[in-house]
């Protein structure tokens, strides 16, 4: 072994901190139903049985509505306990004392969620195409980097919160408000058409929402015409809007992240 | 390479209205072992911590390898190790798990099951942290610290709370370190561990590092203590370098000649044919040691440098 192959890269350090992640959850009975197995029949409900004659777009609205209500329930809870148990074991401190950098650390234990909830969106797409008659997506680009900001989003506001929850116990109720007013984001559990016009277009603004229009358009193209172009390019309000809440949640994580429990020096 | 690896200069820190650092310098040479002692509140974990560039301070000049240990966080890091006061491993991972993930996270770094056969734990390599002792704990997280073969060791309190073989393993592993040229910076309520390990010996109280030399320079100029139970109607006799105290059915004196006061001592309890119960006679401790500066500030002498 040379120094060089060894040494601390960041891509190293993100692989030790998902392995951590990982084998945790593997003793973790609990967590890993909640995390694994909970969502994917939760997707799959939502998204239900085969229902010939259906709209594609309707079918895409209820997919993204799936993905929106595993990132918002599971993903963003089990974010918040993750952050809570390991400042309570102090591990985020003692990692804060070695190589890695802060934001190392954050993504570091968000990414084992993340890759989950990929995996679960993509099987659950795969269900939609096989089972429900969905087209194969035209643009699985935007879709891809709509769920990967919808995630990110969820590791920078669990990150947030965390700093308000003592326990992975307090973690439901912490997480109640944030995971209520992503939930009454039109598109994610509130259905389209059931806001008033106004309140639905201002919501559009929201964190999460442009995710269930970036969903539609990448999946079906621009009012169902064809064209990965026109696809990518209907998509960019969205995913614009979508980093910029992910840029101000990074700030509030700087602001207001804590790195070790407020007990510690009574 | 600079050979002064730690500066620090005024530093003050505090947390909110409590000034928990009130204008401390020290330097600390390379290749050397320095002790910060100090009772609980002391201030020492918020000094290396300072160091180890977990906590911003408020006022004065730090220098961890000629660098500042906030900014320089990066290229220091890669050459220090860090044990801290408690706490930093998950305790549903087990000790080689453990050992593996930090790896990933170390540069250079030893092999797992070297750094888990240093610290005597080749035996509990496939046992959850929360099933191992206060101490095995303890020395998984030394094992941790100098993982990366660091230059620069933070130990705070590495044995606080040990059992007497977890104790002496830490020792052995710390002097084994010193004698590959690792700087170590240790804090410890433990007199005997500074004397047993410490080339140098700063001692805190409140804040403030109240005496610094040699081990037996900062115990040495302190009054040993005889102590016996006090006998029945004969006044205890007076000695040459002590002074007495009666209280509590007990003799005390603060001797600065022990053997000689001793002497005298023995030898009119021989004279009076007395059986002297509860007969002890040791060195001053840390105890003492702080009591004696409490004292010192009290009578509003300045300790300083």
């Amino acid at each position: 072994m040379t120094g060089t192959v060894t040494e601390g890269t960041l891509w190293r350090q993100l692989a030790a901190l998902f392995r951590m992640e990982m084998l945790l959850l593997r003793r973790n009975m609990t967590s890993a139903v909640l995390i694994v197995l909970l969502p994917l029949i939760i997707g799959a409900a939502r998204l239900g049985g085969s229902d010939v004659g259906a709209d594609p777009s309707t079918v895409v609205d209820r997919t993204a509505s799936a993905f929106g209500l595993i990132a918002v329930i599971f993903v963003h809870h089990h974010l918040v306990t993750v952050y809570a148990t390991r400042r309570q074991e102090l591990v985020l401190k003692r990692l804060r004392a070695g190589l890695p950098s802060d934001w190392t650390i954050i993504s570091g234990a968000a990414i084992g969620a993340l890759v989950i909830f990929i995996v679960q969106a993509a099987m659950l797409a795969a269900y939609g195409v096989s089972v429900l008659d969905l087209p194969v997506p035209q643009n699985p680009l935007s879709i891809l980097l709509a769920l990967l900001l919808v995630g990110a989003m969820m590791a920078t506001v669990s990150a947030v919160m965390s700093a308000v929850t003592r326990s992975a116990e307090s973690a439901m109720l912490t997480t109640l408000p944030t995971m209520a007013l992503f939930l009454l984001t039109p598109g994610v559990l509130v259905p389209y058409g059931a806001l008033p016009a106004t309140v639905e277009k201002a919501a559009w603004f929201t964190p999460l929402g442009p995710f269930g229009d970036v969903i539609r358009v990448g999946w079906l193209g621009v009012d169902g015409e064809s064209g990965l172009v026109s696809s990518l390019v209907g998509t960019l309000p969205g995913i614009a809007v979508m980093i910029g809440w992910l840029a101000l949640t990074m700030l509030m994580v700087q602001r207001w992240f804590r790195w070790e429990p407020r007990t510690q020096r009574a | 390479m600079p050979d002064t690896l730690i500066e620090v200069d005024e530093l003050r820190c505090s947390y909110g209205h409590f000034e928990a650092v009130r204008g401390v310098s020290l330097r600390v040479a390379r290749g050397e072992l320095f002790a910060l002692l100090g009772t609980n509140g002391a201030g020492k974990t918020t000094m290396i911590e300072v160091l180890e560039g977990l906590q911003r301070p408020r006022g004065g000049r730090v220098r961890v390898l000629g660098m500042d240990p906030i900014r320089n966080r990066k290229p220091i890091r890669r050459r220090t190790g860090v044990m801290l006061q408690d706490g930093g491993v998950s305790g549903q991972l087990t000790v080689r798990e453990t050992v593996d993930v930090w790896r990933g996270l170390t540069a250079r770094p030893h092999e797992s099951a070297e750094v888990i056969e240093l610290v005597g734990l080749d035996r509990r390599m496939q046992v959850a942290v929360e099933q191992l002792s206060g101490g095995e704990r303890r020395r998984l997280e030394l094992a941790l610290a100098v993982l990366g073969k660091p230059e620069l060791l933070f130990l705070d309190e590495p044995t606080t709370g040990m059992d007497p073989a977890s104790r002496r393993m830490t020792w052995d592993v710390v002097r084994q370190l010193r004698r590959d040229g690792t700087t170590v910076l240790l804090t410890t309520h433990y007199l005997e561990e500074a004397e047993a390990l410490a080339d140098r010996v700063a001692i805190m109280h409140m804040g403030r590092i109240a005496t610094t030399g040699a081990p037996h320079e900062v115990v040495g100029g302190l009054p040993a203590q005889i102590s016996f139970l006090a006998p029945d109607g004969t006044p205890p006799p007076t000695l040459p370098h002590a002074t007495v105290v009666v209280g509590e059915g007990r003799v005390t004196y603060q001797s600065s000649d022990l053997q000689a006061d001793l002497t005298q001592l023995l030898r009119w309890a021989s004279d009076s044919g007395l059986d002297l119960a509860g007969l002890t006679a040791r060195a001053a401790s840390l105890e003492d040691v702080l009591i004696d500066i409490a004292e010192t500030d009290a009578t509003g002498r300045e300790a300083s440098l």
